[in-house]
């Protein structure tokens, strides 16, 4: 059991972390842990345990953002940008990673996932649609509009960037 | 559809290489051509790079320790639903037969209403118990019983509101004593609020009329104190 903790303990996290937040990813992560633990022994393999452990990390964080009713109180634009989170480690453009970050957390949860899923963890479509129970289609156009969204946030702070680089 | 918003519509699509090289030359031309919609499909690049390179957060080193409390937390929890779903595969057999006479009783009186009401019935007939005959009244039953059926039932009635108030007696009071356990981890007002809420729902249920309204009044105390152990119905916790 710990092993699997062990093994998976780093994704869970991180997509929990950029759905629901710093302040309660680990809550929600532990969660999820809780429901992989007691879920196991009705785990039939009918799709690949990561997918199965993906798909309940999204499932616990979106609902858990759902009740939280947190959109209420994130602002939006500006704001969101003026406000900037250190990332949690350093990387080559830390301040231009700290600002998408901070746009991420304004987006719709649901365009949170599919940015997570796809553009950070690297999965495909296909994939995608299996842990969010949805056509590739619809996780192709969610990404689409997610993107789009991003950059609606960041456009002054891409300008900005293209201006020094 | 002008030539920008398609290529705006496909830039996704065309970062994560999913056009055909034909669509993808084209667009690259447009690319070319269009200043705009270059520094779009710039910046939509520049989020993929930076998504795709931010590094992911470190669970805390007490997350483990979280995970094992919960679970911990969890199995307690199903000690406690097991208990009381041992409880109720053993009082079912009591209650289920009592629960579907107080549906003959209520078939039974809607009957003799009808009867009543279009003349059939003399009008001497005797109640059913203290059951309250409720109009409006079906039109016409599918099957009318006959005389005999009619003592039979009001037989079997009479003599099992008596069985029925002694199962729902008994298996509330089995309940309550085994919310004595769980009441231990209470606050002290938690404890005081359940004994309130217990003594009246005890107290309306004894002072019910026989019959339905008091199988009603003992499944309310059941199903308060069911709520109040273990948060589900028992119907859920199976």
């Amino acid at each position: 059991m710990e092993a699997l903790y062990h093994q998976y303990k780093r994704r869970v996290y991180a997509l929990v972390y950029r759905i629901v937040g710093a302040g309660d990813a680990e809550e929600v992560a532990q969660d999820v842990f809780v429901r992989v633990f007691r879920g196991l022994g009705a785990f039939r393999g009918e799709s690949q345990l990561g997918t199965w452990i993906y798909r309940l990390s999204v499932n616990a964080a979106l609902s858990y953002v759902a009740k939280r009713g947190r959109r209420a109180e994130i602002p939006d634009g500006a704001e969101v940008l003026d406000a900037l989170p250190a990332p949690p480690v350093a990387m080559s453009d830390p301040k231009l990673a700290a600002k998408v970050e901070a746009a991420m957390s304004a987006l719709p949860a649901g365009y949170r996932a599919i940015l997570v899923l796809h553009d950070i963890e690297g999965l495909s479509h296909e994939e995608c649609a299996a842990i969010l129970d949805c056509r590739v289609g619809t996780s192709k156009s969610q990404l689409h509009k997610a993107r789009a969204k991003m950059r609606e946030l960041l456009g002054p702070a891409l300008a900005g960037e293209r201006e020094r680089s | 559809m002008s030539a920008c918003e398609h290529v705006r519509a496909e830039l996704t699509a065309y970062l994560d290489g999913e056009l055909d090289e034909t669509s993808a030359s084209s667009l690259r031309g447009h690319l070319r051509l269009c200043v705009e919609c270059r520094a779009l499909a710039d910046q939509h690049a520049r989020i993929v790079d930076v998504l795709a390179a931010l590094p992911p957060p470190e669970p805390p080193p007490s997350m483990w320790d979280g995970v094992k409390a919960r679970l911990g937390a969890a199995e307690i929890e199903d000690a406690r639903r097991s208990r009381l779903g041992l409880w109720w595969q053993r009082v079912r057999p009591h209650l289920v037969p009592a629960m579907g006479l107080a549906a003959a009783a209520a078939v039974a009186a809607v009957w003799i209403a009808h009867r009543r009401a279009s003349g059939d019935e003399p009008a001497h007939e005797v109640a059913i118990g203290h059951h309250e005959v409720t109009p409006p009244v079906p039109p016409s039953p599918p099957v009318a019983p006959s005389a005999a059926d009619q003592i039979d039932v009001r037989d079997a009635l009479a003599s099992d509101d008596d069985h029925a108030d002694a199962a729902y007696r008994a298996a509330a009071e089995e309940l309550i004593a085994m919310a004595a356990d769980a009441k231990g981890d209470w606050t002290p007002s938690q404890q005081k609020a359940f004994d309130a809420r217990v003594a009246a729902l005890r107290t309306a249920a004894e002072h019910a009329a026989s019959g339905e309204p008091r199988e009603r009044a003992w499944q309310a105390l059941i199903d308060y104190v069911q709520r109040a152990v273990v948060g589900v119905r028992v119907a859920e916790a199976l």
